[in-house]
């Protein structure tokens, strides 16, 4: 017996249907335990997890992921810096609010702004300036109000 | 199976044709080039590629051998250490300073930290910088020949694997604009 | 004197041999050459290859010399082969040196190695098509998960007579990987699929890799309770490499037991391909139908990447499912390479290690099904 005939007779198509599911079942199945173990792990490591589910839930802190620090540390800058980054300010009104930083580094070398490479950089490190992860950048007003008034 | 399941437990270091060790004679974009032949300037690479999180998890052996393929630059400030459209030679990782990497669509991103790796995506795109990179603070870099470095990657070896997958999450988190998505048709083959 | 001479000369293999056993004498030495020579699996082609010689020496029956005389040496080693003991030696051995974690950190890269385990079963029905008996026709269709010591033992209980033409066949075309698999990865999946990247997998703690083998064997062998021995050393083999405190078992199993056992399975096996055995036309039979197994089951687990990517956020390489097919880690080391052709920074291997895997449990859990089914059926 050959051909078709032969897979009826011998019930190959039950066997194959039979054996296809309980293989991907047992794979299935073994993959939403590994997927969800890490979870009990996690649970099983840090019991406060399970009460924070019922306390409220607090908005997360957004991390500050720049070396400059945060809360009330400005960078001091001197006189001639501060009528840079007022220079700067003045070019950044005239783009869009999240802006390529080589087109502002342009419009400041045209402007004839002094020593621009490193008073962008400056300006970088203080966080006026600062990526929107995007590729492009924006300008924190306030911060630079902040840092030019002291 | 067993031959190549053995293989590929021992395999961990990367093979480096002696021919690709770079000997300076072609110095990049006409900077100070320094040759790697003192110790000071081993221990310095060595350093910063251990403070990089694309190449720190490899193994000392790995070290030792691509550590001589990298030669110093000084930067200075207002610098142009690549410009979009020339012949992509170098890649390079940062020391000290801060380089403004401008790409096409006038974005860009600023890499300040030591052991930060401008390069693949984030440089280059089938043999041509497609990235104008200019220094906004004094600082020095450590340069690798392009080739050398692709070369490298494409090693069957736990190292090789180790750095790709190191670069993508870095990518993730420096750049993830300049990322080789799937959906743009062209690929950059760098 | 002339007649104890003649006596003589008709006992050596010069007066005994016909033209089948220098076929298999060449096809052994073509095998040892490909091992050697070209380092294509040489700790599989060099003992079966050295067994193919020893089994096919013509000698006079009666005096206990081959290995299908039940007072020969060769017919005690061999019962480690016809008993299914030295597969699960090895799968001991696999568990002990895998590294599950690829797998730990994407689970649902494992639905690959299912799916690549599709050609078993389309084989087997191919094989039924072509005459063979069901449990020949299950032995054959093995040959599709890749693994030689499955194929091995599965054949041993369902289909002894069938073991060497099966373990050649296997062994040969798990050495073809690299030449079989590209072209139907290729013809499959366009280039921006090919380009596709995969997220950078998780971090996977200690506890899950040590919890991971005893819960893949509770689960596997409750379902499938043939898949026992395989499963069981596979994972017993695992849980020793990941229990430090049994590291010195783990070095053991992975290598002197291995060994061992690779050895005496090959030679063995290897012996087992006498001319008269192995040059039938069943075997011709066997061979297509394992070379079409292999590229069903290439077929299969791409083919099934690229439906999971029609209903995933975050998209798989769809030539992972290559990798499905168990051969670990050829067929992995393969998607790598043909990733790369299309983008050179696109590092598949460590993702398709998961997969890779993933098959060599999926075969033993077919394996296990197919004999309980035809156990019943026998």
């Amino acid at each position: 017996m050959y051909g078709i005939e032969a897979i009826t007779a011998n019930n190959g198509w039950a066997i194959s249907a039979v054996g296809i599911t309980i293989v991907f079942s047992g794979l299935v199945l073994l993959s939403f335990v590994i997927a969800q173990l890490h979870k009990g792990l996690d649970l099983y490591e840090n019991p406060q997890k399970i009460k924070g589910w019922f306390s409220l839930k607090k908005k997360p802190v957004k991390e500050s992921d720049n070396s400059l620090e945060t809360e009330g540390i400005l960078l001091v800058l001197t006189e001639e810096q501060k009528e840079i980054a007022k220079q700067f300010a003045l070019l950044v009104s005239t783009l869009e609010d999240h802006f390529s930083l080589p087109r502002l580094l342009e419009l400041a070398r045209i402007s004839g702004v002094k020593n621009f490479h490193s008073n962008l950089n400056i300006l970088l490190k203080s966080d006026i300036l600062f990526p929107d992860k995007e590729g492009f950048f924006c300008w924190d007003q306030d911060l630079y109000i902040e840092t030019i008034s002291h | 199976m067993l031959r190549t399941v053995f293989r590929a437990s021992g395999a961990v270091f990367f093979s480096i044709d002696r021919k690709n060790k770079i000997c300076l004679n072609d110095s990049f974009s006409g900077g100070a080039v320094h040759k790697t032949c003192n110790e000071d300037l081993m221990a310095s690479i060595s350093d910063v590629l251990k403070k990089s999180t694309i190449f720190n998890s490899l193994e000392e052996i790995d070290f030792q051998r691509i550590i001589p393929l990298f030669e110093q630059r000084e930067l200075h400030t207002g610098d142009i250490l690549s410009t979009a459209g020339n012949r992509a030679q170098y890649f390079f990782i940062l020391e000290s300073g801060a380089l403004l990497l401008a790409m096409e669509d006038g974005k860009s991103v600023v890499l300040e930290t030591p052991g930060d790796f401008i390069a693949m995506e984030l440089l280059s795109d089938r043999g041509r910088y497609k990235t104008t990179m200019t220094v906004l603070e004094d600082g020095m870099v450590f340069g690798i020949h392009r080739l050398a470095f692709l070369e490298l990657i494409q090693e069957d070896t736990l190292g090789a694997a180790a750095i790709m997958q190191a670069w993508q999450g870095y990518l993730d988190q420096t750049a993830p604009f300049a990322k080789n998505i799937a959906d743009i048709d062209v690929p950059a083959i760098f | 004197m002339d007649t104890l001479f003649l006596e003589f000369f008709q006992n050596t293999g010069f007066y005994l041999c016909d033209y089948r056993n220098i076929i298999m004498i060449v096809i052994g030495l073509v095998f040892i050459y490909l091992g050697i020579s070209k380092d294509y699996e040489p700790l599989l082609l060099v003992p079966i290859g050295f067994g193919m010689l020893m089994g096919n020496i013509p000698i006079f029956k009666g005096l206990g010399l081959g290995i299908y005389e039940s007072n020969s040496v060769l017919h005690y080693l061999y019962f480690g082969v016809t008993q299914g003991i030295y597969p699960p030696l090895v799968f001991l051995g696999i568990g002990a040196m895998t590294d599950f974690s690829t797998l730990l950190a994407r689970p649902i890269l494992m639905l690959l190695g299912a799916a690549a385990q599709t050609g078993i079963f389309i084989t087997f029905l191919g094989a039924l098509a072509l005459g063979f008996l069901p449990n020949e026709a299950a032995s054959i269709g093995i040959i599709g998960g890749a693994d030689g010591p499955t194929a091995i033992f599965l054949t041993a209980k369902l289909a002894p007579h069938l073991i060497g033409p099966i373990a050649v066949a296997a062994y040969s075309y798990m050495a073809l990987v690299p030449v079989i698999q590209p072209p139907i990865m290729r013809l499959l999946t366009s280039r921006k699929e090919r380009l596709i990247r995969m997220e950078e997998p998780r971090e996977v703690s200690k506890r899950e890799k040590m919890i991971f083998p005893i819960v893949a064997f509770l689960l596997c062998c409750f379902l499938a309770p043939a898949a026992l021995p395989l499963l069981g050393m596979l994972c017993f083999g695992n849980v020793l490499k990941e229990a430090v405190v049994t590291e010195r078992l783990a070095v053991t199993a992975r290598t002197s037991i291995i060994d061992i056992a690779t050895i005496l399975l090959g030679v063995t096996v290897g012996a087992s391909t006498q001319g008269d055995v192995f040059l039938t036309s069943k075997s011709v039979g066997i061979f297509i139908l394992g070379a079409v197994s292999f590229c069903i089951a290439t077929a299969c687990g791409v083919l099934f990447a690229k439906f999971m990517n029609l209903f995933l956020k975050s998209k798989i390489n769809p030539l992972l499912g290559a990798a499905g097919v168990s051969a670990v880690p050829d067929s992995a080391r393969v998607v790598q390479i043909v990733g790369q052709q299309e983008d050179p920074t696109n590092f598949l291997l460590m993702h398709a290690m998961a997969p890779n895997v993933s098959g060599v449990i999926g075969s033993a859990i077919a394996a296990g099904v197919l004999w309980s089914l035809m156990a019943k059926a026998m």
